[in-house]
C-alpha cells in the first residue's frame, strides 16, 4: 500500500504507461490523458498524484479505476484530493491585489530565468536571448504576445503554441498562464472568460501530450497548487508571503514558472505591460 | 555553410538542458549556430527563419528532439552532432545535485526513514526552537546546531523532551557521537566502554579523540550546548544525559566535560551521579577543586588527564595508576620544554595561543597561570586579563579565534584558516615571541586539509624569523584520529615537516609552552 500526500482532482480513468521520466517528475500516458508522479516538491496539481520520493524513484505505470488508483500493482490509499478550483471571491481588497501583480512583475522581472519569457514585461532582458537561433525564437514569441495583447487571440495562440524549448515549450506555458489569468478574474468578479478562452483554444490540440494535457489544465480553470497558493496569498497574505509564493512560482520547472507567471500578469494587468 | 540535424526519438530533457546544450554546441570550433528543441512545427519554423532547417529532421513530431547545427565544414557539422549526445547527458548530469530525494519536511522525513529516532537541525536559530518542537512531538531526540536560540525557548524545549524521555542536545551543539555514529564536528573514534556527556563541543571531541588513540572507545557521546549547565536551564539534559548513560548497558565509565556548572547545577550533578554504580570522572575547567570535593566524581584538571583516567578506570586500572602516568609524562613535557627554551635569542619571551576551539583556549589558560609578564585573552579565564584589542595580541596572550569578533561574516577558524594563517605571521614578525601554540581540529566538518592550510605557513614563518636571527617554536596539538577524514598520523607527519613540535594533546602543548615561557623568564 502507498499513501500519497495528495491525488488531483481531474485524473482520468486509464491504463498509464511511462512517457518520460524526470528527477522529480515522472510523466504516465494514456491516450491523450496524463498524470505526473510528482515530489512534494513540485506539489500538488489537477492531474499530479504526489508521493514519497522512495515510491517515485521505481514508479513505471499506474492504473487509474473507479475502484481506485493502483502504482505497478501497489494501492494508493487514504489520499486526500486536491482541489484544483479558485472559489469564487466577492469583494476583494482591489488595493492589496494590484499590489500583489506589481510585486509579482518586479520579482518576475528581476530574478526570472534569463531564457524565461521575463523579456516580454522586462524589454531590455531580451539581450539575453544571443544566438541567432534564441534570437529567432524570442522574435517569434514577442510576435505571439503581442497578437494576444491587442485582442488577436487566435493568430497569437496559433504563433505561441509549441514554441520553446522543452516538452512544455515556453509559448504554451505563456498561454496557460494567460488563461488562468482570465479565470482569477472571473474568479474576482470580472466578466466571464469563456469566450476568450475559446478563441486562444481555437487552433485545436497540439500533438505534445505535456503540453496539450497542460492547456486543459488552464483552459478548464483547474490551477495547480503553486499558481493557487500565489493567488490566495496576493489576496489575503502580506507581501512577503505574496512574494514568497511567487518565488515558489518562479522555481517550477526550469522556465515553466517564469513563463505562467509572465501569462498570467499579461492577462491580469494587460495594459501596464510593456509588451512593444 | 552547412547544415546538418538529426533527430532523437523518445528523449526528454528539461528546456535549460537543452539551451546549454545549443550554446556549448554553437561554441564548438567551426559551429556558427546551433539548435536543440523540441522539433514542433513552430520550432521548425524558427529553425528556418535561422537557416538552421535542414532535410533530415523535416519528419520530427512535437515529442522529438532535434539537434542542428550550421558549420562552415561538413566535418565540423559530422563532429558536433556526434558530440551532441555526450553533451546532453554531461548537461544533465551537472544540473543534478545528486540522484536521491531530499525531503523538503519533517513530515516526508520521516515517511521516507520511518525508524528514524534522531533529528538534526541546523537553521537559523529564529525558526529552530519551532522545528525542534516538531521533532520533539514527533517523538524524535533532537540534536540542535543552530545558535541564536533564545534562552526561553531551550528552556521550554528541554522541559518538553524531559517530560517525555526525549534529550535535547543544544542549541549550539557542535558535537555528538550517537551510536557511533559522529554528528556535525565529530571524529570517527573506537567504540567503546565510555560515554560521554558535554557542554563544550571541542571538549567532546578531544576526550573522545585520546580516549580512541588510547585503545580505548566511547559508547555514546551527548552535547548539550554550553547554556545548559547554566542556572536558568538548570542542567536539564546534563542530567538526562547522565540518566541516559546510567541505563546504558555499553557505558561503563561516564566522563562529564564543561567549563565549570553553575553552583545549583554541579549540586544537582553530585546528586546524580551518587550510588551510580558506575565509575563517573569528572573535567569542568577552570572549576574551584574545593566546589568537586565531596562529590561522588573523579575530578580531573585537563581534558587529557580525565580522558585518560576515563580510559584507565575502563581498562581496569585503578585513578592512581593513570595519575602516575601523567605524572611521569609530565616530567618529559618538562624537559622538552627545557630543551626548546635554550634555542631561542634572547628577548624572545612570550608565548602565544592562537585557537580554532574556544575550549582549548580556555584549558591553555588554566594551565598556563599567572605567568611572569601577565596572561591575556581574549575569552579571559583567571586570572588572565582582558586583552583590550582581539587584533593586537601582548604579552602572553591565547586569543580564541572562534569567538564572535572573528567570526561574524566568516567562516569558522576550523575550516578557514586565512585569519589564524595572518595572524600567525604577524605573530612570528613580533620580536618579543618565542613560541607559538595551535590547536588543529580533524574531523566531519573540520577543514580537509589542515596541513596544507598551516604547513607552508609555518615554514615561512620560521624562516622569516630566522633571517632575523630568532627562532619560533610551534606547538601544536592535533585532535583526530587515524579513521578522520584527514589521517591524523598524516596531519601531524606534514606540521612536523614544517618545523612544528606536534604534541599529543591540547594540554600537552600548553604545558611545554607554559614550561618554555617560565624558563625564559629566569
Amino acid at each position: 500500500m502507498i499513501r500519497p500526500f495528495s491525488v488531483g482532482d481531474r485524473i482520468r480513468p486509464g491504463e498509464y504507461r511511462i512517457h518520460s521520466r524526470f528527477p522529480a517528475v515522472i510523466n504516465l500516458l494514456s491516450g491523450d490523458d496524463l498524470i505526473s508522479l510528482v515530489t512534494e516538491r513540485v506539489g500538488a496539481g489537477p492531474i499530479n498524484i504526489v508521493l514519497p520520493g522512495s515510491e517515485l524513484a521505481g514508479a513505471a505505470a499506474l492504473s487509474a479505476r473507479p475502484e481506485g488508483l493502483k502504482l505497478d500493482g501497489r494501492a494508493l490509499c487514504g489520499e486526500p484530493v486536491y482541489d484544483s478550483g479558485l472559489p469564487r471571491r466577492l469583494g476583494p481588497d482591489r488595493a492589496h491585489w494590484q499590489r500583489g501583480i506589481a510585486d509579482l512583475q518586479a520579482l518576475v522581472a528581476g530574478s526570472a530565468h534569463p531564457k524565461s519569457l521575463a523579456f516580454l514585461i522586462a524589454p531590455r532582458r531580451r539581450s539575453l536571448f544571443r544566438c541567432g537561433f534564441e534570437r529567432s525564437m524570442a522574435e517569434r514569441l514577442h510576435t505571439g504576445a503581442q497578437a494576444v495583447m491587442r485582442g488577436d487571440l487566435e493568430s497569437g495562440a496559433r504563433t505561441l503554441r509549441g514554441t520553446g524549448f522543452g516538452l512544455t515549450p515556453s509559448g504554451d506555458d505563456f498561454l496557460a498562464g494567460y488563461m488562468w489569468g482570465l479565470h482569477a478574474r472571473r474568479a474576482l468578479g470580472d466578466e466571464d472568460p469563456s469566450a476568450a478562452i475559446a478563441r486562444l483554444c481555437a487552433p485545436g490540440p497540439g500533438a505534445n501530450p505535456l503540453a496539450r494535457a497542460f492547456l486543459r489544465c488552464a483552459q478548464e480553470g483547474r490551477f495547480f497548487s503553486r499558481l493557487k497558493a500565489l493567488i490566495e496569498a496576493m489576496l489575503d497574505g502580506t507581501p512577503a508571503q505574496a512574494a514568497g509564493r511567487a518565488r515558489d512560482l518562479l522555481d517550477s520547472g526550469e522556465t515553466s514558472g517564469a513563463d505562467v507567471a509572465v501569462g498570467f500578469l499579461i492577462s491580469l494587468q494587460k495594459e501596464a505591460v510593456p509588451c512593444s | 555553410m552547412f547544415v546538418k540535424g538529426l533527430i532523437k526519438t523518445g528523449e526528454y530533457f528539461d528546456s535549460v538542458t537543452l539551451m546549454i546544450a545549443g550554446r556549448e554546441l554553437s561554441a564548438r570550433p567551426g559551429v556558427s549556430d546551433a539548435a536543440v528543441v523540441m522539433g514542433t512545427s513552430e520550432n521548425k519554423s524558427i529553425l528556418s527563419a535561422s537557416g538552421l532547417l535542414c532535410p533530415e529532421i523535416a519528419s520530427a513530431g512535437d515529442a522529438d528532439l532535434v539537434i542542428c547545427v550550421k558549420t562552415d565544414q561538413e566535418q565540423a557539422a559530422r563532429a558536433a552532432l556526434a558530440a551532441a549526445e555526450g553533451l546532453l547527458k554531461d548537461v544533465r548530469q551537472k544540473g543534478r545535485s545528486h540522484g536521491r530525494y531530499d525531503p523538503k519536511s519533517l513530515e516526508n522525513a520521516l515517511q521516507v526513514l520511518p525508524d528514524a529516532n534522531l533529528a538534526l537541525i541546523s537553521i537559523a536559530g529564529k525558526y529552530a526552537g519551532d522545528a525542534a518542537m516538531s521533532a520533539l512531538r514527533a517523538g524524535l531526540h533532537v540534536m540542535l546546531f543552530s545558535d541564536n536560540v533564545p534562552l526561553e525557548t531551550e528552556i521550554q524545549l528541554k522541559t518538553f523532551a524531559r517530560e517525555r524521555g526525549l534529550l535535547v542536545m543544544g542549541p549550539d551543539c557542535g558535537t555528538a557521537i550517537i551510536n557511533g555514529v559522529p554528528l556535525a564536528f565529530a571524529n570517527a573514534v573506537d567504540r567503546g566502554p565510555i560515554g560521554i556527556v558535554a557542554a563544550a563541543g571541542t571538549g567532546l571531541q578531544e576526550v573522545s579523540c585520546l580516549i580512541s588513540n588510547s585503545g580505548s572507545g566511547i559508547s555514546q557521546a551527548i552535547g548539550t550546548g554550553g547554556r545548559d549547565v547554566k542556572e536558568a536551564v538548570g542542567g536539564s539534559m546534563f542530567l538526562e544525559g547522565i540518566r541516559a548513560l546510567a541505563e546504558d548497558e555499553a557505558t561503563k565509565v561516564i566522563l562529564l566535560v564543561s567549563k565549570p556548572p553553575h553552583a545549583q547545577v554541579l549540586e544537582k550533578i553530585g546528586a546524580a551521579v551518587k550510588g551510580l554504580g558506575k565509575p563517573v570522572v569528572a573535567v569542568f575547567l577552570g572549576a574551584d577543586p574545593r566546589s568537586l570535593a565531596g562529590h561522588d566524581l573523579h575530578a580531573a584538571a585537563t581534558l587529557e588527564e580525565a580522558a585518560l583516567l576515563a580510559a584507565a578506570l575502563a581498562g581496569g586500572k585503578s585513578a592512581d595508576d593513570s595519575q602516575d602516568d601523567l605524572r611521569r609524562r609530565d616530567q618529559e613535557l618538562a624537559g622538552i620544554a627545557a630543551e626548546a627554551a635554550v634555542k631561542v635569542k634572547a628577548g624572545q619571551k612570550y608565548i602565544r595561543g592562537l585557537f580554532s576551539g574556544g575550549t582549548f583556549c580556555s584549558e591553555a589558560q588554566l594551565i598556563s597561570g599567572d605567568l611572569p609578564g601577565g596572561v591575556y585573552s581574549n575569552a579571559p579565564l583567571p586570572p588572565a586579563q582582558p586583552l583590550p584589542d582581539a587584533c593586537r595580541s601582548q604579552a602572553h596572550c591565547f586569543v580564541d579565534l572562534g569567538e564572535d569578533a572573528f567570526t561574524v561574516g566568516r567562516p569558522h577558524p576550523m575550516i578557514d584558516f586565512s585569519l589564524r594563517n595572518r595572524r600567525i605571521q604577524e605573530e612570528a614578525n613580533d620580536p618579543e615571541v618565542a613560541a607559538i601554540l595551535l590547536d588543529v581540529v580533524l574531523g566531519y566538518g573540520s577543514h580537509p586539509d589542515p596541513a596544507g592550510e598551516l604547513a607552508p605557513t609555518i615554514a615561512a614563518a620560521k624562516a622569516g624569523a630566522e633571517k632575523e636571527g630568532r627562532r619560533i617554536i610551534f606547538l601544536c596539538s592535533v585532535t583526530g584520529t587515524e579513521k578522520d577524514p584527514q589521517i591524523r598520523s598524516a596531519v601531524e607527519k606534514r606540521l612536523k615537516e614544517a618545523g612544528a613540535m606536534v604534541l599529543p594533546s591540547n594540554a600537552a602543548a600548553a604545558k611545554v609552552a607554559a614550561g618554555i615561557a617560565r624558563k625564559l623568564d629566569r
